[in-house]
């Protein structure tokens, strides 16, 4: 390897490092059967988890991050798809346009957002829970399901639909056996980006959940208690996080 | 024209977008087992008109009659025609057969006969062995076929290809020509093509329309058409021509390039239609009308020699001969004398 190679290299290297050695760590951690999470690790073992899987606390905020990411998901690839296949009526200049401004709550810092949907949903009335959460989490979700399913349909060899139509069958025939399963893994892909997406979020179900999430639970014990539990549940998020992306990029077939 | 009942009638067909007119009113009989073509640059209108007859595009005025029955306000589905798409439009997710056997599943047509029906034209179309082929993993050819015998297994009263054959290099294209005559005389349909090629649809049509600017502006034979073209654009769009401008005064006409001839007509600015092959080289009967040229460029190709000459004004003139009445002397550089026979000018008034 020649020096002007070695340094890119290195400094990339580094910078997994950096941003992967906390993950580790925090994993790591989850394992021991100390009573803190710190080096030494006297022994290793699933006793944290099984405390943790006990906690009437845990229970209640895992059942709402599941409601809430499935619901998500659900949502995002409805209005999603709707979306795009209205998009994709539209001129390209047109439907850029319409993505963009899809886009912007993606530019707000988060917390703004939250913020902002808090005061929205009070005015409105809508009570804070599960429903709101999903509607707030529509907002930096769909934007991407919308882009990504609007790129396929822009792709798709629009005389596929014709020729069916032409063979005979109906516009929602057409839409059935022609167009979905040409977007179908797309589709399942966008739906489990999304799901990966709301489940990392913390600011926005901070303000508008009225309940824990795995996330805000995670923030509340930081406040009370220093203990491996907190790792345990960081840990679960890691893992599932990580299962619904990679299995969201497999399906969608995205390679960079 | 025999007095059949067109099978495809198109009364004041238009389509508008906006203040653009795409097509204007356009009016065509069809015949049943005609092979009609409509030819035209790329932007003249002729798939619009094609996709108003398949019911993909709403028509701004006019109808479009089937059989004698109205078909305009019907969606494609529920016409009696078959489509080709110009990028086919295979259902990827699917192989061959699948593709084929599309229409007839949605006619929910009982399994046997269908396969039956899907054997057979697969066999039409020379595409038995790859019945399991899924269709992404075909080439051009096999795409095209699969195309055709998908829309072909219907029946449709009347199958439009959208320039078919645009995507498929030159041998592969020559090779469908042939197939696709022998497919329309094996069926006995009738056949609308749209194509910009003017020898793709020589070959295939029986009939043709060459539309300019949203609107037909020559239908005939391609004999006819290419013999007496209507206007100067249909003369250099159907083959070569060399178009050489001129003014007629009390019935001479004089050639900016340098001729005289008599010819009857009102005064005024005049284009005088001359086919490359109707040019000879040195005239020796006085009975023709000649001009003189300079050779510019000689192109041999065996048989035929091509002629690239220049007029006094400047106007280039293109001269086909056979390549025994081509002599050293004709060499680029020497002036020579080109003729033709009155008969064969054509002479169209400016418009």
């Amino acid at each position: 390897m020649t020096g002007d190679r070695l340094l890119p290299r290195a400094y990339a290297f580094a910078m997994l490092v950096f941003l992967a050695v906390p993950l580790a760590l925090c994993v790591l951690f989850s394992f021991t059967t100390s009573n803190s999470a710190a080096f030494p690790i006297p022994a290793f073992g699933f006793d944290w988890y099984a405390r943790v899987a006990g906690n009437p606390q845990f229970q209640a905020a895992a059942w709402t991050t599941a409601e809430i990411t499935v619901g998500c998901g659900a949502a995002a690839t409805l209005v999603g798809l709707v979306t795009a296949l209205g998009l994709d009526r539209l001129e390209r200049r047109a439907a850029v346009a319409v993505l963009l401004v899809l886009c912007l709550p993606l530019m707000l810092p988060p917390l703004v957002l939250g913020l902002s949907l808090l005061t929205f949903f009070n005015m409105i009335g809508l009570k804070l829970g599960v429903a709101a959460t999903i509607l707030g989490h529509l907002l930096f979700t769909l934007p991407i399901v919308a882009s990504v399913l609007y790129a396929r349909l822009a792709t798709m060899d629009g005389s596929a639909v014709e020729a069916a139509r032409d063979l005979g069958a109906s516009p929602l025939r057409a839409f059935a056996t022609v167009t979905l399963p040409a977007i179908g893994p797309s589709l399942v892909g966008c739906m489990l980006i999304a799901m990966a997406l709301s489940l990392d979020d913390f600011v926005i179900a901070f303000f508008v959940t009225g309940s824990n999430t795995l996330s805000t639970l995670i923030w509340g014990m930081m406040r009370t208690t220093l203990n491996p539990s907190i790792n345990v549940v960081g840990s679960i998020i890691i893992a599932v996080s990580v299962a619904i992306t990679a299995l969201g990029l497999n399906v969608t077939r995205y390679r960079g | 024209m025999p007095a059949e009942v067109p099978l495809l009638k198109l009364d004041g067909l238009t389509k508008r977008y906006g203040d653009h007119v795409a097509v204007a009113p356009t009016s065509l009989s069809i015949q049943p087992r005609d092979f009609f073509a409509i030819l035209g640059p790329s932007g003249c209108g002729k798939t619009t008109l094609l996709r108003m007859i398949g019911g993909f595009v709403q028509p701004s005025g006019g109808t479009v009659q089937i059989g004698g029955a109205d078909v305009t306000r019907l969606g494609p589905e529920r016409r009696p025609t078959g489509m080709v798409f110009q990028n086919y439009g295979l259902f990827q997710h699917m192989t061959v057969r699948q593709n084929i056997a599309y229409g007839l599943k949605l006619r929910r047509e009982p399994k046997a006969r269908m396969d039956a029906a899907v054997d057979e034209m697969m066999a039409l179309v020379h595409l038995d062995h790859l019945a399991e082929r899924a269709a992404p993993e075909l080439s051009g050819g096999q795409r095209q076929r699969v195309a055709l015998a998908r829309a072909l297994i219907l029946k449709p009263k009347v199958l439009l290809l959208d320039e078919p054959l645009a995507a498929l290099d030159l041998k592969l294209r020559k090779t469908m020509h042939r197939e696709l005559r022998a497919l329309h005389q094996a069926i006995g349909g009738t056949f609308i093509l749209v194509s910009h090629d003017q020898s793709e649809v020589m070959t295939l049509a029986n009939r043709v329309a060459v539309m300019e600017h949203g609107a037909v502006v020559q239908e005939g034979s391609p004999r006819d058409i290419y013999m007496r073209p209507a206007n100067v654009f249909v003369s250099g769009f159907i083959g070569e021509a060399n178009t050489l401008r001129g003014s007629r005064r009390d019935g001479r006409i004089e050639l900016a390039g340098g001729a005289s001839l008599a010819h009857a007509g009102r005064d005024g600015a005049v284009s005088v239609v001359l086919r490359p092959e109707q040019l000879e080289l040195e005239p020796i009967e006085p009975a023709r009308v000649s001009l003189e040229a300079e050779v510019t460029d000689l192109i041999f190709l065996g048989p035929f020699t091509h002629l690239h000459c220049t007029l006094a004004n400047g106007d280039a003139l293109l001269v086909h001969v056979e390549s025994r009445h081509v002599a050293a002397a004709h060499r680029p550089g020497a002036r020579i004398r080109l003729g033709w026979k009155a008969d064969d000018q054509l002479v169209l008034d400016a418009s």
